[in-house]
């Protein structure tokens, strides 16, 4: 069983307890049955994508803890493995995250326009969150859009072809304002 | 208008779904396999066509599933390399996305030769609206018995499970993305062993890319011979390139091996030539590790023969005055683009991506990318170009994997054949802030010398 000590508490977010209703909890062992018995640990990426979705959109040292029990791993094997892959946050981040694509075939096609309109638009930087907490902002490389150059990731869907009117309507979107639908 | 066998029917509507894909033919290649085929003659006819592996590496596909061992007793698996992440490179996700049941029929027809009954798809983390296409497309087969216990009553059991990372780029190398599929870091194993004899959890394991396992199908249906009789050379069959950058028409384009990069540049058939009035200045043919080559080198060889879409013609001249066909992701510049700018993106990509295991990689990374940014904000030194060409060599064969030489090449590639430009960065840095260096002389014909009559 791993220990929690006090440090790890104080970073963790007291009002999100962690842990799984019934339904996530089938669909841990589901992913599980789809290794080998004893191999439990490859379910490890998956059912950290899923406590990453369900406890606040990012992985703090509670929810990693509580994964490692769920997977009789211990903790170290965890973290090791949530600080490797760029898809984990291990801070919390805004209500929507956008992820501008900066790799080489974007860049061609303006992906540095559309990472200094969004600072005009919501006056963050990469890396920062707007202070209402809805938009979190992270360029990051190549996500396989090259073809639909400039890109971001928000959530589970790919915004291509981006433009200046299409990031004007995706923020409305997202902040509510607008009806206009743009999944 | 060049044949197509992998996406020839991916715009029926519907394709995606089990019935349409069925009535179009679909699945004939399993039927094929399992009733009339042994798995060693499904193996023959693979060697027979001469794929090779479309991941980039090249490496003929049936001689890696000929070194698959095969102890009694112990489980091998397939394990397809969705990965995709290579800067430039989109083909697989088009097919997973529009076919995906092309890539679930290759898959079973390639366990049933290699024996293996638990089969994996390791899919880039971004993709996860695609990981449900393909998971859809797997309930599918199996509710119409195309997956399972013993399939059309042929003894042979197989599933397939998709698994999705986490945003690595190191995991599209076999090792990497074994391990992750393990549930660890994505860090390379030293090889050998190589996976066919110790892969996914201490087993024998074929790691194949999802062009190179959807490209079984018609090899299986029409027979290895005829699927050699397309392309020139060693390049048979047809090939994915995606192709991004300044083109009119930017996407994923099946060829078959046997037209010029000419010809796919400016048909209207593919890329459409360049948007705005502007000219080729540059393109990196096979994804962004691979030698970036100015107009005039990329559309003639230094022989002065017309370059052509195949792995031979692209790799002609070695590194000194060719490329590589790689993963097929094709990326053009145009000559408003800055070389040097373009290089820092790759390089920092590749400084983000180093899984940081081996010290030339994860340093060397990090300084190549931070020369360049001095080059390119105009605080470079004359010296700088001559440190990055001995860190990246330095970095090339020294690294567990190949991601150190991929990080290396196209730097080396950008100082080879725009040396010029790098200069003029630092010779200007004022200048080079405010406009680009342009075409300069890099369309210009290259001089051929006669050859000497014996």
């Amino acid at each position: 069983m791993p220990k929690s000590t006090d440090y790890k508490k104080e970073k963790t977010n007291q009002n999100m307890s962690v842990s799984f209703s019934a339904d996530k909890l089938k669909e841990v062992q589901q992913i599980i049955a789809r290794y080998p018995e004893e191999r439990q640990k490859s379910a490890l990426l998956p059912v950290l994508h899923l406590a990453q979705q369900e406890f606040g959109g990012w992985l703090s040292t509670e929810t990693m803890d509580y994964v490692a029990t769920l997977l009789q791993l211990e903790p170290i094997e965890v973290y090791e493995v949530a600080t490797f892959y760029s898809m984990y946050n291990l801070k919390p981040i805004g209500k929507h995250l956008l992820e501008v694509c900066q790799t080489g075939p974007c860049m061609l096609n303006g992906s540095e326009e559309i990472v200094a309109y969004i600072y005009e638009k919501l006056g963050i930087r990469p890396g920062q969150t707007t202070a209402d907490g809805m938009f979190t902002l992270k360029t990051v490389e190549c996500l396989g859009a090259c073809g639909y150059a400039p890109m971001l990731q928000l959530g589970k869907n790919y915004r291509e072809h981006l433009t200046r009117q299409k990031i004007d309507e995706l923020i409305a979107s997202c902040s509510g304002q607008s009806t206009v639908a743009t999944t | 208008m060049g044949r197509k066998l992998l996406l020839e029917k991916a715009n029926v509507p519907g394709i995606c779904t089990y019935e349409v894909y069925r009535r179009e033919g679909g699945y004939r290649s399993v039927e094929k396999a399992l009733k009339s085929l042994s798995p060693d003659q499904v193996t023959e006819e693979v060697k027979k066509s001469g794929l090779r592996g479309r991941g980039g590496a090249g490496f003929p596909t049936g001689m890696k599933w000929g070194f698959l061992a095969k102890p009694e007793g112990v489980p091998r698996y397939l394990v397809v390399n969705a990965d995709e992440s290579e800067p430039g490179t989109f083909k697989d996700r088009y097919l997973m996305e529009f076919i995906p049941h092309l890539l679930i029929e290759g898959m079973i027809t390639a366990s049933y030769a290699l024996g293996s009954n638990r089969s994996y798809i390791y899919i880039r983390g971004e993709y996860v609206w695609v990981a449900e296409i393909l998971e859809r497309a797997i309930d599918e087969a199996r509710a119409n018995g195309w997956l399972g216990k013993n399939i059309l009553g042929s003894g042979f059991d197989c599933d397939i499970y998709v698994h999705r990372g986490a945003g690595a780029y190191i995991c599209g190398e076999e090792t990497a993305l074994l391990e992750s599929l393990e549930g660890k870091r994505g860090n390379p194993r030293i090889k050998p062993p190589f996976p066919a004899v110790k892969g996914l959890w201490g087993c024998p394991t074929v790691v194949n890319n999802v062009e190179t396992i959807a490209a079984v199908v018609p090899i299986i249906n029409d027979g290895a011979e005829e699927y050699a009789k397309i392309g020139i050379g060693k390049s048979t069959g047809t090939k994915l390139i995606s192709a991004c950058g300044n083109i009119n028409k930017p996407g994923v384009y099946e060829i078959d091996m046997t037209i010029s990069v000419e010809e796919f540049i400016y048909s209207d058939e593919y890329c459409g030539g360049i948007p705005a009035g502007k000219k080729l200045k540059a393109c990196i043919p096979g994804g962004s590790s691979v030698p970036i080559l100015p107009a005039n080198l990329l559309l003639k060889t230094a022989k002065g023969e017309t370059r052509m879409m195949t792995y031979e013609s692209l790799a002609d001249g070695g590194f000194v005055s060719g490329s590589m066909m790689g993963s097929g992701g094709f990326i053009v510049l145009d000559d408003s683009q800055c070389v040097v700018r373009h290089t820092y993106t790759l390089a920092r990509f590749y400084r983000h991506e180093s899984c940081g295991q081996c010290s030339p990689c994860r340093e060397g990374t990090g300084w190549m990318e931070k020369i360049l940014w001095n080059i390119e904000t105009g605080k470079g030194k004359m010296s700088d170009i001559d440190l990055l060409w001995d860190i990246q060599r330095k970095i090339e064969g020294n690294t567990i994997c190949p991601l150190g030489d991929a990080a290396a090449w196209p730097v080396a590639a950008a100082i080879r054949h725009f040396r010029d430009e790098f200069e003029w960065h630092v010779l200007h840095p004022q200048e080079a802030q405010q406009r680009n260096y342009g075409l300069m002389h890099y369309a210009d014909p290259i001089h051929v010398p006669n050859p000497v009559m014996a």
